[in-house]
């Protein structure tokens, strides 16, 4: 295919796989625990330390990832804590992040701070430079590695935290370690889809999955296939089409959403398939 | 049975969940391969009293040892296995019932193995197979009954193979089959050798099984006695023995102060 003779478009291509790869990795365990909007969250603290690295002249990636690790783990620590629910811990972030990126922003008027933020408000994929790549694959390395490596331990104390913590289960330290995977993630797919839609990758491939599988694990694998088809096929649509690849990306992920629904729906009317038959609520 | 190595021993106990504690002062000790139930009505801590043993509920005061060792310092919390109320189930959320059974190996896997070994595999097995669940293992935990998710918890609980069995109203909401099903598992497996403490609010199929009652009531230890000689009391029904200690207010451990090994005693509160 021609468009992949492009350098750019060849960077591109590896971080719309490996972001695919990764939010959805790490979606798995947040949606389980009914947490999808973490990432919002945690995508308005990245951008206000965007803000930070463009008036200070550090580099926005790297004061991203602090603030977003920083957040991460003081919101599990106080949800787990079971004093602030994580709805209200994430409405929190939302407005605190985008608030304190506004004022920073505005400060810093006269550089163009301001013009550079929306490039992270909605990603741009083609941007990537080799050593963003190297970045990725680096922390695709380790958020994948630590996602499936613990999936079994990440599932029992998203499942039944009661139960895992009675089996001496380290529940605290596990949820911490998600949320800073989340946020590594968060940080990276800032830079593909825009924090505006860091969620979208996050929950959509997963929810999508756990429309055609009764089974966690599998669900997860697959929805790692679906987050990477989607970021593939969205970045070469958005090529041909000359859209934003961001929003192409979020808005295959809920064509491929709505499909699932219609191929679960049919299933159900099928008499052919009894197992899924009787799964009621 | 007072020679056997005690399994929790709690002195003077008491637990709560904010300032104040719901169990007071709670003594007693549960010894190897022992089946006893705690009694009591909505509200008397027997739940409570569970969860404090395994870190749910704080132990604001009094000691409480596990195996010998003061929970504080107790780490193989694999010995025990716990059986909560009910499964966490979410229509929407995948999670089969051979998946939630395998949780139960994690307490005793290396964390740095992702997959499940041949040991691991059958002993998840056998547990669903002694629960009768394993005709179950790929459905979805949502999509069975109340009584299929609790014998798929117990069979979660089992895969560890625990010494000590803890059980949170196992019977509630159960219907009969699967309460019968309960019963018959419970007393081969305490035939076994494993030692089972459950929280029940009436007895029903376990009568025959349960060898004592320590009986809770406003948060404190109001008897402690063996369940074979309460039902052998004139009128007595032992699925009604906690309602017959609330409403009365005549204690068991009061009118039959026959032959009660005195360490089932020892613990009044």
């Amino acid at each position: 295919m021609s468009i992949f003779s492009y350098t750019f478009m060849q960077h591109a291509l590896l971080a719309a796989l490996m972001i695919g790869a990764c939010a959805p990795a790490v979606g798995s365990f947040l949606v389980q625990r009914r947490l999808s909007l973490i990432g919002d969250g945690l995508g308005h603290v990245a951008l206000a330390g965007v803000a930070v690295g463009l008036l200070t002249g550090a580099a926005p990636l790297a004061t991203a990832l602090v603030a977003a690790v920083v957040a991460a783990v003081v919101v599990e620590l106080a949800r787990s804590s079971g004093r602030t629910g994580g709805d209200a811990l994430i409405a929190l972030m939302l407005y605190g992040g985008i608030a304190a990126a506004a004022v920073l922003a505005w400060g810093n008027k006269r550089n163009s701070a301001g013009a550079s933020l929306g490039s992270y408000l909605f990603g741009s994929i083609t941007t990537t430079t080799t050593a963003d790549v190297w970045a990725f694959a680096l922390l695709t390395g380790v958020v994948l590695t630590l996602t499936l490596g613990l999936a079994a331990r990440l599932f029992a104390i998203g499942d039944d935290p009661v139960w895992a913590r009675a089996a001496g289960l380290p529940v605290r330290g596990l949820g911490v370690l998600l949320a800073v995977l989340t946020a590594l993630t968060v940080v990276v797919s800032m830079r593909v889809v825009g924090l505006l839609m860091i969620g979208a990758l996050l929950a959509i491939p997963v929810t999508t999955a756990h429309l055609l599988t009764g089974r966690f694990r599998l669900a997860m694998l697959l929805a790692i296939g679906l987050g990477m088809a989607v970021c593939v096929g969205g970045l070469v649509g958005s090529y041909y089409w000359d859209s934003p690849s961001g929003a192409t990306i979020v808005l295959l992920a809920v064509g491929m959403y709505a499909l699932a629904t219609l191929a679960a729906s049919l299933r159900r009317r099928l008499p052919l398939t009894p197992s899924h038959s009787e799964s009621q609520p | 049975m007072t020679s056997t190595q005690p399994v929790l021993r709690l002195s003077q106990a008491s637990f709560g969940y904010g300032q104040a504690p719901v169990v007071f002062q709670a003594s007693a000790t549960i010894h190897t391969g022992e089946f006893v139930v705690l009694l009591g009505a909505n509200g008397s801590g027997k739940s409570t009293l569970v969860k404090g043993v395994l870190r749910q509920a704080r132990l604001m005061a009094g000691e409480v040892e596990v195996f010998a060792t003061p929970q504080q310092k107790f780490r193989q919390w694999h010995r025990l296995g716990y059986v909560p109320q009910r499964a966490t189930v979410t229509g929407s959320l995948p999670a089969s019932a051979w998946e939630v059974v395998s949780c139960g190996r994690l307490p005793r896997q290396p964390w740095y193995r992702p997959t499940l070994t041949s040991t691991d595999r059958q002993a998840i097995t056998e547990a669903m197979t002694t629960t009768g669940v394993a005709s179950l293992a790929c459905r979805r935990l949502a999509s069975l009954s109340g009584g299929q998710q609790r014998r798929v918890l117990l069979a979660r609980a089992l895969a560890g193979q625990p010494e000590v069995l803890l059980l949170d109203e196992p019977m509630a909401g159960v219907d009969l089959a699967s309460q019968e099903i309960l019963a018959h598992v419970l007393a081969t497996l305490h035939a076994a050798g494993t030692t089972i403490v459950l929280v029940a609010h009436e007895l029903g199929p376990l009568a025959t099984h349960v060898q004592r009652a320590i009986i809770l009531r406003e948060g404190r230890i109001d008897a402690d006695v063996p369940v074979s000689q309460t039902a052998h009391l004139p009128h007595w029904e032992c699925h009604t023995l906690a309602d017959h200690v609330t409403t009365h207010c005549d204690p068991p451990a009061a009118t039959s102060a026959g032959p009660i090994p005195s360490g089932w005693l020892g613990g009044q509160g």
